[in-house]
C-alpha cells in the first residue's frame, strides 16, 4: 500500500482551504446584488424579450402562449409607427432641448450659488424648495396654474391679453414644457456645487494671479474640470428623460394630448390600460431599450475626448 | 502738486473705485439672488396659498392677490376628511424605513466585496453592476409585474421594498464604494494580523467610518422613496390594497364622485413635504458634503 505522508496531506487540504478562502469565499458579499440582479433584472429581461416574440391576450379565458412571431414588431413599425414615431419624435424634442437647456440652467444656478458672500446658506436653501416638491403634487400643480381658468391665464387677461393655452392645445405643449422646466434649474444644486469643491483652490488663486477676469477663469478653469459630472449628468438625463413617465397625471387631465404622450407613457398605456397587451408593450420596450443603449454608448465613444478625470492626472 | 502728491491722490482715487465698484457688484449679485430667489420659491408660495383657499376661489380665481374672503380651510378639510390619507401615510413611512434599511445593508456589502476583499472575478461582477446603471427600467418592468402576479405581491407592499433589500440600486453602491476606496488599506491589513475576519473588520471598523455616506443614502432614500408614486401606481391598483401617500393624491384627483379639487391637492401636498423639508432642512450641510467628499468619479 502506498505510505501518503500525512503532513504533506493535510498541507494540501490547507492550501485547498487557503485558495478557496484567498479567492472565492468573499463572494458572499456579493450574493445579495448578484441574486438581486439575476431575479429582478436579467431574467425579467429575457421574459420581457419572450413576450415580444409572442402574443399573449391576457383577457382571454385561456391563457395561450402562442408561438413564435414577429406580429408585435410588424404591427410597431406598420400600423402603429405613425403613432409610435411621433411619440419618439415629442420624447427626443423634449429631451435633447428641455434636458439641454436643464444641464446649461443648473450649472449656471449653481455657479451663482457658489459664491462667497453672505447669507449664501439661506439662498441655497430657498433656492431648493421647488425640487422638495413630491413629483405628484409639483404635477397636479401646474396642471392647476395652466388651467384654461388657471393662475397664469388670470395674470394674462388681466393684462389684457388672450388666455394662453399651454397644455391644452397640441401647439404649446412644448413651449410650456421649456418655460416651467426653469423651476427645476436647482435640482443639480448639490452635484455642481460638490463638484466645484473639488476643484482645488490653487488654480484660481494662480488665475487671479495672472490678472484673469471671471469669464476666463470660468471657461479655462471651472467648466473643464466639471467635465466629468457634465458627462455623468448628460447620460442621466438622456437616459431619465427618454423613458419619462412623470407627466402622466398632466396627460390625464388635459385629455390625453398627442404631445405629451412620451414613449415611456405609450409603453404603460398599451400595457396597463386599453386591451392590456403587454406583447405590443414588451416589443415597444426592447425597442427603447435598444434607442438608448446605442445613444449612451454614442456619448460613452465620444466622452473620451472632452472629460477630464481628476484621477488620470 | 508735485509729481509725489499727484501720485498719492490718484492712488486714493483708484483705490475709492475698486470700492464703489465692489460695492456695486455686490448689490448687482444680491438683486439677482433675491429675484431668483422669488422666482424658486413661487411654487411653494402659491402651494401654500392655495391650500387655503376655497374651492371656487382655487380652481377658478378671480384675484391676482388673493382676496380675505378667498380664504378658507377647505383643503386641509379635504385631506382630514379621507381616512385612507391616513393609513397612506403610515404605508409610506414602512416601505421608507424598510428601503432605508435594505439600502444601507445591501450597498454596505456589496460595495465591501467590491473595493476590500478579494475574490476572483471581481472586475468583471464591477462592469455587470455599471451596466444596470444605464439599463433603462422599460424592459423589466412588464415581466416584473407579471412575475409578481404570478407569487400574489400585487396590491401588496412588497413589490416597493424587497428588491431594494437586493443590491440597493447601482448608483448607492458607487457612492459608497468610493467612500470605501478611500479608506487606507493599512487599517485592514493591521487588523486582520490581529486575527479579524473580513465580516468582523466591516462591522467594526469600515461601517463607523462610512457613516456620513451611509447617513446621505439614508435622507435621500426617504425623501425619493416618500415621492415616489410611479412604483405604488403600477403594483397597488385595487380599492383593497395598501397605498401610499404619493399614490392616493392621484387617486383623488382623479375620483369622479369626489374628486381632490386644487386646494386639496395642495394642502396634501404641503402635508406630505412636510417630513422632507425637515430632514433636508436639518442635513443640508451632510448632503452637500456628502457628495463632495466621495468626489464622483464614475
Amino acid at each position: 500500500m502506498k505510505k501518503v505522508d500525512p503532513i504533506l496531506k493535510l498541507d494540501k487540504k490547507n492550501h485547498k482551504k487557503k485558495y478557496f478562502k484567498d479567492n472565492y469565499l468573499n463572494l458572499v458579499y456579493m450574493i445579495p446584488v448578484l441574486a438581486g440582479i439575476f431575479v429582478f433584472t436579467f431574467i425579467p429581461m429575457g421574459v420581457s424579450l419572450y413576450y415580444s416574440f409572442t402574443r399573449i391576450d391576457l383577457l382571454s379565458p385561456v391563457q395561450e402562449l402562442g408561438s413564435f412571431t414577429f406580429d408585435n414588431y410588424k404591427v410597431a413599425f406598420g400600423d402603429n409607427f405613425k403613432m409610435m414615431f411621433h411619440s419618439y419624435f415629442i420624447t427626443f424634442r423634449f429631451t435633447l432641448v428641455v434636458g439641454g437647456i436643464s444641464l446649461v440652467g443648473s450649472y449656471i444656478v449653481a455657479l451663482l450659488l457658489n459664491q462667497k458672500i453672505k447669507g449664501m446658506k439661506t439662498f441655497r436653501i430657498l433656492f431648493y424648495t421647488p425640487c422638495l416638491i413630491p413629483a405628484i403634487a409639483g404635477t397636479l400643480l401646474w396642471n392647476g396654474i395652466t388651467r384654461e381658468t388657471g393662475y397664469f391665464n388670470l395674470i394674462l387677461t388681466k393684462m389684457g391679453m388672450e388666455p394662453y393655452t399651454f397644455y391644452s392645445d397640441n401647439s404649446t405643449v412644448f413651449l410650456t414644457q421649456i418655460m416651467l422646466s426653469g423651476f427645476g434649474f436647482s435640482g443639480g444644486m448639490i452635484m455642481w456645487l460638490a463638484q466645484f469643491k473639488n476643484i482645488p483652490n490653487d488654480l484660481y488663486e494662480e488665475a487671479k494671479l495672472s490678472g484673469a477676469g471671471y469669464f476666463k477663469t470660468l471657461f479655462k478653469i471651472t467648466i473643464p474640470l466639471s467635465t466629468s459630472m457634465i458627462f455623468y449628468n448628460l447620460i442621466m438625463s438622456i437616459i431619465g428623460n427618454l423613458q419619462s413617465f412623470s407627466s402622466y397625471a398632466t396627460y390625464l387631465q388635459f385629455g390625453r394630448p398627442d404631445d405629451l404622450r412620451f414613449v415611456g407613457l405609450m409603453i404603460y398605456e398599451t400595457a396597463y390600460t386599453g386591451k392590456y397587451d403587454i406583447s405590443l408593450a414588451s416589443a415597444y420596450s426592447w425597442i427603447l431599450f435598444l434607442v438608448i443603449g446605442v445613444l449612451t454608448l454614442l456619448v460613452l465613444k465620444t466622452s473620451k475626448q472632452w472629460v477630464y478625470y481628476a484621477e488620470d492626472n | 502738486m508735485n509729481a509725489r502728491e499727484k501720485r498719492i491722490v490718484e492712488d486714493v482715487f483708484n483705490g475709492k473705485k475698486k470700492r464703489v465698484l465692489h460695492i456695486l457688484s455686490l448689490i448687482g449679485r444680491y438683486t439677482i439672488l433675491v429675484l431668483l430667489a422669488l422666482f424658486f420659491m413661487f411654487p411653494v408660495i402659491y402651494m401654500v396659498v392655495v391650500s387655503f383657499m376655497s374651492d371656487m376661489a382655487a380652481v377658478a380665481p378671480r384675484n391676482i392677490i388673493p382676496a380675505a374672503s378667498d380664504f378658507s380651510l377647505a383643503g386641509y378639510q379635504a385631506f382630514f376628511a379621507r381616512a385612507s390619507f391616513f393609513k397612506g401615510i403610515g404605508n409610506t413611512f414602512i416601505v421608507c424605513i424598510l428601503c432605508i434599511c435594505g439600502i444601507l445593508t445591501g450597498a454596505t456589502f456589496c460595495a465591501y466585496g467590491l473595493t476590500k476583499v478579494y475574490f476572483k472575478g471581481q472586475k468583471v461582477m464591477f462592469i455587470i453592476i455599471l451596466a444596470t446603471v444605464f439599463l433603462p427600467g422599460t424592459v423589466t418592468s412588464i415581466p416584473l409585474f407579471t412575475i409578481y402576479q404570478k407569487i400574489g405581491w400585487v396590491n401588496t407592499l412588497f413589490p416597493l421594498w424587497v428588491p431594494i433589500w437586493f443590491g440597493g440600486g447601482a448608483m448607492n453602491i458607487f457612492l459608497v464604494r468610493q467612500f470605501m476606496r478611500g479608506i487606507p488599506k493599512s487599517l485592514h491589513e493591521s487588523a486582520k494580523i490581529d486575527g479579524a475576519n473580513s465580516f468582523q473588520i466591516l462591522i467594526t471598523i469600515i461601517v463607523p467610518l462610512i457613516r456620513p455616506i451611509l447617513l446621505y443614502l439614508a435622507i435621500t432614500t426617504f425623501i425619493g422613496t416618500w415621492n415616489d408614486y410611479s412604483a405604488p401606481l403600477l403594483y397597488l391598483t385595487t380599492s383593497t390594497s395598501p397605498k401610499t401617500l404619493a399614490l392616493l393624491i392621484f387617486e383623488a384627483f382623479q375620483d369622479k364622485r369626489d374628486p381632490l379639487l386644487l386646494n386639496g391637492q395642495m394642502a396634501t401636498g404641503i402635508i406630505m413635504m412636510i417630513p422632507t423639508t425637515i430632514l433636508f432642512g436639518f442635513f443640508q450641510k451632510e448632503l452637500t458634503e456628502g457628495i463632495a467628499l466621495v468626489g464622483l468619479k464614475v
